[in-house]
């Protein structure tokens, strides 16, 4: 791959590290706990078959989208969402309707890394066997909601209450640490070293899951019991509606697009990079990765040890009891046969913090960009900067889990709002900047010709699905969630307790929304740009200053 | 064979197939046959192997 030889400039340092870092970012903690409950009980082997349709049809397209939209914000030195898509639509709105795109990988990154620091923290008590002797679902429940601080009254206290903090202060610190190294010196060299040890405690534990004997009473082995509960197909539900959004669902997490984190990295390419082959590399890891590894891990080790009607209560349950309580019974059952227990809690907790840390590292990489481009702060100030931010919002989540602000978050920002990043881009890139300009930035520099059929499908199917998305999950959900006739983290309303945590959060990502507007205005005042004429194309790569 | 299993056959095998032809598409053609090599955008899509006709090998009439 090309890269810039001003000294200014920050690039990529190798074509490996550019696809394992976007497979980093697209790789996280879905692959292992949502993927497979997703699949269990979505019609197994036969959700299967929506779920590749909405990877070719939602998945590679806005894969391409995104590194392209990216690609050609990188052209005019814009690394962030507002500016990428003032870039393509020279219009006074693009830069506000870019807003969404900054709220909402600076909300997901605080609640995120949160999620990431109960990886670190278990990883560690799997070393020094902390929950060994918790042996039961339940049991292992408990320990999880005293690490997290919201233990029911009365029941036992198994850390102090400073350890959440600890941790999560600790992990933040290390996602900004690798963040203020820059492109090449931080997030590429962390997912070369992340993404090989990812791979590589997921095969090891694959094998141990899949190779464990039959458990004496429960009768149940991995494969042919565990591999046939994921995989066996019901083909009624694939006349479910549910079904076929919830793999479009899937398929839309798994490659974390809408976050605004695959655009700021490729943003650091030349046109001379290839954008085509490496979107569909990146693609095929983490569904390689998704399909193969997640599906073969949690799931079946839990059809091994609690049957296939304690499996299928565990598959139906969260996907934080399935890692964080079911797993570690797992491993103490596996140690009383081949005593490696404790390594194997460490390297599932360990494959879940890569897999979290090398999605997390991106997401504050449009923020960093912004404030860099538009104000000329260097990188580690305002790294530090967001980090003490960050931290000061992270430890609200920390001290009010109980009442719903993760979940809240984790609905507005991770889930609703990464739809609509991804209807504005593709309406932006297919449409206002249009397809034939659109399937030409997507090859300049191309390894390979992406097949023309894409190019219909990216202009009309991809939009209609992510809209059908958007209307299905606006009616179903959002609406619901608005009005409080369920809370964003489960089937009941959310007690008046609560309520007023909920608003408050609410209202934080509004001033999220108006904070950014309100410096995008500022910047563009500052650097005098005219919306209708749009950006000075640099020569090549964007330039570091 | 169960259905469960032609099911996993099926998955496995097209993750597996995408992602051994992305990378070896990655490994071969590394600076070789680069599809718009001045990365200004391709003036028209490359010529398919397939558009060399057997007239042309033969009477030297069609392209080459």
């Amino acid at each position: 791959m090309s890269t810039n030889a001003s000294s200014s400039n920050e690039a990529w340092g190798s074509r490996i590290g550019l696809i394992l870092a976007m497979a980093g970012n697209a790789v996280g903690l879905g692959n292992f706990l949502r993927f497979p409950r997703q699949a269990a009980a979505n019609g197994g082997g036969s959700f299967m078959v929506p779920y590749f349709i909405a990877l070719l049809v939602i998945g590679i397209p806005l894969m391409w989208i995104e590194w392209g939209i990216g690609r050609n914000g990188g052209r005019y030195r814009k690394g962030h969402f507002p500016g990428m898509l003032a870039a393509i639509w020279k219009h006074p709105a693009a830069k506000y309707v870019g807003v969404v795109g900054m709220v909402i990988p600076l909300s997901v990154m605080i609640y995120y890394t949160y999620i990431e620091s109960w990886t670190a923290g278990f990883a560690l008590f799997s070393l020094t066997k902390d929950y060994w002797g918790h042996t039961t679902q339940e049991g292992m429940v408990g320990y999880l909601r005293s690490f997290q601080g919201i233990r029911a009254e009365g029941a036992p206290v198994y850390h102090g209450s400073w350890t959440p903090y600890l941790f999560y202060a600790g992990t933040l610190g290390i996602n900004i640490w690798v963040l203020s190294r820059g492109i090449s010196g931080g997030i590429e060299k962390l997912a070369k070293i992340g993404m090989p040890i990812l791979f590589f405690f997921a095969v090891i534990l694959m094998g141990v899951v899949l190779f464990t004997p039959e458990q004496v009473g429960i009768g149940t082995s991995p494969i042919s019991d565990g591999l046939a509960f994921l995989y066996t197909p019901d083909l009624s539900k694939l006349g479910s509606a549910g079904v076929w959004l919830a793999a479009a669902g899937q398929i839309f997490f798994t490659l974390s697009v809408g976050m605004g984190s695959l655009q700021a990295y490729a943003s650091y390419l030349s046109t001379k990079d290839d954008i085509a082959l490496n979107g569909l590399a990146t693609a095929a890891t983490n569904e390689t990765v998704e399909v193969i590894l997640g599906g073969s891990i949690a799931i079946p080790a839990a059809v091994t040890f609690f049957g296939v009607s304690g499996a299928m209560a565990i598959a139906n349950g969260g996907s934080y009891d399935l890692g964080f309580a079911t797993m570690p019974v797992v491993f103490q059952q596996i140690d009383k046969t081949l005593p490696i227990g404790s390594l194997l809690g460490f390297m599932w907790f360990g494959l879940l913090f890569f897999a979290g840390i090398t999605s997390s590292v991106s997401m504050l990489t449009p923020i960093v960009a912004f404030f860099r481009e538009e104000f000329g702060i260097k990188r580690e100030t305002v790294a530090w900067t967001l980090g003490a931010f960050c931290f000061v919002f992270g430890m609200m989540h920390v001290h009010w889990l109980q009442h719903g602000l993760l979940d809240e978050w984790d609905y507005w920002a991770g889930t609703f709002g990464l739809v609509l990043v991804a209807i504005i881009e593709t309406v932006i890139f297919m449409w206002v900047f249009k397809p034939d300009q659109a399937w030409k930035s997507l090859h300049m520099g191309a390894d390979i010709q992406i097949p023309k059929f894409f190019k219909f499908v990216m202009t009309y199917i991809t939009p209609l699905f992510l809209f059908v998305l958007l209307g299905w999950w606006g009616t179903t959900e959002a609406i619901p969630i608005l009005f409080n006739e369920r809370s964003a983290g489960g089937s009941t309303p959310v007690p008046d307790a609560s309520w007023p945590y909920v608003a408050a959060s609410r209202s934080m990502l509004l001033l999220f929304g108006v904070a950014f507007a309100v410096l995008i205005r500022m910047a563009w005042k500052r650097n005098k740009y005219d919306d209708r004429q749009g950006f000075v194309e640099l020569d090549t790569n964007r330039a570091e200053g | 064979m169960k259905p469960w299993v032609i099911f996993l056959v099926l998955s496995w095998g097209f993750v597996l197939s995408l992602v051994s032809w992305a990378y070896w598409r990655l490994l071969s053609d590394q600076g070789q046959k680069h599809f718009d090599p001045d990365g200004v955008g391709p003036a028209a899509p490359a010529v398919p192997a397939r558009a060399v006709g057997k007239k042309g090998r033969k009477g030297g009439k069609g392209r080459t």
